[in-house]
């Protein structure tokens, strides 16, 4: 079942299926790897809608949760 | 021969700049742009080699200041220009998407694949040579922080510059490669005299990239936007996304697809430590705890040493005055000046040495080992709270150090509205001149009641961070940044950054604190005070309740911020500041003095920042809060006694 990034678990394998933000925020996030099809890892979530923190190739990146809400994943 | 590091953020291209040409170097400024880049030169067999580092990006896609600036520099680079395009080699796949967009430019250049000691420990082994012939240009492994492989890679880029080693073309996909080339042969054809290379110039408008686009349009007729503009549509629907998108997938897949040919990847040598120590630093709840341990301790040392140090700077300069009126006498005009020049020079070396220093040392460590991103992402939700994202940390918390490189720091956001509320609340952060203030004069009554002032500061930057984002409701793009991996800083990275920092303080504010020091000796001279004082006692006074002397102080507590406690026991002719004024008065005035117009060399950062305009508008936000507040101050204040 496709859900944001910011309703999935620590420790989730998650493919990215769908990204519902502004055409600058979809190219910044291309930028860091996060692109339509990649598989991310949730590393870590904060409380109080704060960040969360996904790991792709290696490399961990701090998503705020406005945009995490914009990231549609399903799980792998 | 110009050499230009081009990387993503935390490639290391900064520290291998460093150590190649080190403190010698300089920012520089294009006309009209913020966002600088650094300039140094150094030798190389014995000719004097130029050595550019451009801010670091992910791409070349101009859609922020850093990547502007990075584009622009490219494209009007000199003929005998050599791109050294600094790689994470731990992060390759990621980062060879902005070598194939250097590779478009067309121009001598050499990879540099840089941290192999991080990559070798990620279990990554890579063969260089296979990556050197799949794109035409020479690769070398190097350690930045170790200078391992540097001097190699500097040799290969000077060959590469002397024998016009370009890149390989390498296809991305038919349709795109098709498409790029029928752009490509309708530039040589119809716009010939274009003066950058015709590849990069038709994959830029495939990308609908915003400054090629204003580039162009002095090249471009009619006819050539209609052109541009059909290929660009086809190419659009047939990927079902913006070109821009479009062509970063496909650089994407290819990346991905160079990083499988020419990688290894085997299981990480054991469990990173770091992983371990993150759990901890990043926890929802400990990450706070040792958060609050880590600035507690970076401000006690400041301070600590500042104090120190403070004293000994102040009795030196006392002691020169006191030289210098033997030969000129106190009452000349001479004397005036030179007294107020060497105010300005002791005030300037009275604040750089003992506080400045040490906070911008501390804060570049910070930064370098990467825990200031940790920082930025667990104080994330707090900056919603004033409409802002982590990112802000940055120029807010060096704000506590110095105002001009807090503000100068807002140039690492990305909106312009985040920037103006950002830049807002550092001018009224605390910096160490108004800590002096705080310390002297509310401490004088109770430390206490200093320490009240930082937490009634707090409340004041939540409240105006809150009000300035509910009149500019624009969408933040919010935090998007990536955790850099610990390190160890290197000393010349540390060194570089705090002399950066100081800089800023010593071009733009400390000229303005030599002068605003002479002006003030000079209005004395003439005996001017009284009238100056009488003139602003309806406000000092009226609104105040403050002694009428306070007005001098806080007229040239605008040129100088820190001056407004010795001036202020000057006026009054006493050190027992809590004898001759009520505890209300040392209270209001501290607020007072902590809220109002930022400095002169503020005022000059923030113009240079943010303009005139916007220049003029936070100095009247400030003082406006600095009179809601003496006025709270002077009214509730008897409530609680």
């Amino acid at each position: 079942m496709p859900r944001p990034l910011t309703g999935c678990d620590v420790g989730d394998r998650l493919k990215i299926i769908k990204i519902d933000a502004g055409r600058g925020a979809v190219l910044n996030l291309a930028n860091l790897g996060l692109h339509v099809g990649n598989v991310i890892l949730l590393e870590r979530r904060s409380p109080f809608k704060g960040p969360v923190t996904v790991i792709f190739e290696g490399s961990e990146i701090a998503v705020g949760f406005g945009l995490a809400t914009k990231i549609i994943v399903k799980k792998v | 021969m110009e050499f230009v590091l081009v990387g993503q953020p935390n490639s290391g291209k900064s520290t291998i700049f460093n150590k190649v040409v080190g403190y010698k170097s300089e920012t520089a400024n294009f006309p009209g742009m913020t966002v600088g880049y650094t300039r140094g030169s150094t030798y190389l067999n014995g000719d004097s080699v130029a050595v550019v580092d451009i801010p670091g990006t992910y791409s070349l896609h101009t859609s922020d200041d850093a990547e502007l600036i990075a584009v622009k520099y490219l494209l009007a680079a000199g003929k005998d220009a050599v791109i050294v395009n600094i790689i994470d080699a731990s992060v390759l796949s990621r980062s060879l998407e902005l070598t194939l967009q250097l590779m478009d430019l067309g121009r001598p250049m050499v990879i540099a694949l840089n941290m192999m000691d991080e990559a070798v420990r990620k279990g990554i082994r890579i063969d260089a040579r296979a990556l050197g012939e799949l794109t035409g240009l020479p690769v070398v492994e190097t350690v930045g922080k170790k200078g391992k492989g540097v001097a190699e890679l500097f040799r290969k880029a000077m060959e590469a510059g002397r024998r016009k080693i370009v890149p390989r073309g390498i296809e991305l996909t038919a349709d795109a490669d098709r498409v790029a080339r029928t752009l490509r042969e309708y530039l040589i054809r119809e716009r010939p005299s274009l003066p950058w290379n015709p590849h990069f110039v038709a994959i830029k408008l495939l990308e609908n990239d915003p400054l090629m686009g204003d580039y162009l349009r002095s090249y471009f007729r009619a006819s050539d936007w209609r052109f541009v503009q059909k290929i660009l549509k086809t190419f659009e629907s047939s990927h079902r996304c913006s070109g821009a998108l479009a062509m970063s997938s496909i650089r994407h897949n290819l990346s991905f697809k160079i990083f499988e040919q020419v990688s290894h990847v085997s299981h990480p040598e054991g469990r990173d430590w770091r992983i371990e120590a993150d759990k901890l630093l990043m926890h929802p709840i400990f990450g706070y705890f040792f958060m609050v341990v880590v600035f507690y301790l970076t401000f006690s040392l400041v301070f600590s040493f500042g104090d120190l140090l403070e004293v000994q700077i102040t009795r030196f300069f006392t002691g020169m005055t006191q030289q210098v009126s033997t030969f000129l006498g106190t009452d000349s005009i001479w004397f005036a000046l030179a007294d107020g020049l060497l105010m300005g020079i002791g005030g300037g070396v009275g604040i750089v040495i003992p506080y400045l220093l040490p906070f911008f040392v501390v804060f570049a460590i910070l930064e370098d080992t990467g825990y200031l991103a940790r920082i930025a992402y667990l104080i994330d939700n707090l900056m919603h709270l004033i409409g802002l994202h982590g990112t802000s940390v940055l120029p807010l918390v060096l704000g506590y150090g110095c105002t001009v490189p807090g503000i100068m720091a807002t140039r690492i956001l990305k909106s312009r509205r985040d920037k103006l509320i950002t830049a807002t609340l550092t001018a009224m952060v605390p910096c160490s001149a108004r800590m002096i203030i705080i310390v002297g004069v509310a401490g004088g009554f109770s430390m206490g009641a200093a320490a009240l002032i930082y937490v009634i500061n707090i409340l004041v930057l939540v409240l105006n961070g809150k009000v300035m984002s509910k009149l500019m409701p624009e969408i933040s793009p919010g935090l998007l940044m990536e955790i850099p991996k610990y390190h160890v800083p290197a000393a010349t990275d540390v060194l570089a950054k705090t002399w950066f920092r100081l800089k800023e303080f010593v071009v733009i504010a400390w000229p303005l604190l030599i002068l605003g020091s002479i002006v003030l000796e000079i209005i004395d001279y003439f005996h001017l005070t009284p009238s100056v004082n009488s003139f602003l006692s309806p406000f000092t006074t009226g609104v105040l309740g403050l002694p009428a002397v306070v007005g001098v102080v806080f007229l040239f507590g605008i040129l100088r911020k820190e001056l407004a406690l010795v001036l202020l026991i000057a006026a009054l002719g006493t050190q027992e500041l809590t004898v001759v004024l009520s505890p209300v008065q040392l209270f209001t005035f501290t607020v007072f003095s902590t809220f109002y117009i930022p400095c002169l060399a503020t005022f000059a950062a923030l113009s240079k920042e943010l303009g005139y305009g916007n220049a003029f508008l936070i100095s009247g936000i400030t003082l406006l809060n600095a009179v809601w507040l003496s006025l709270a101050v002077r009214w509730l204040f008897p409530l609680f006694q």
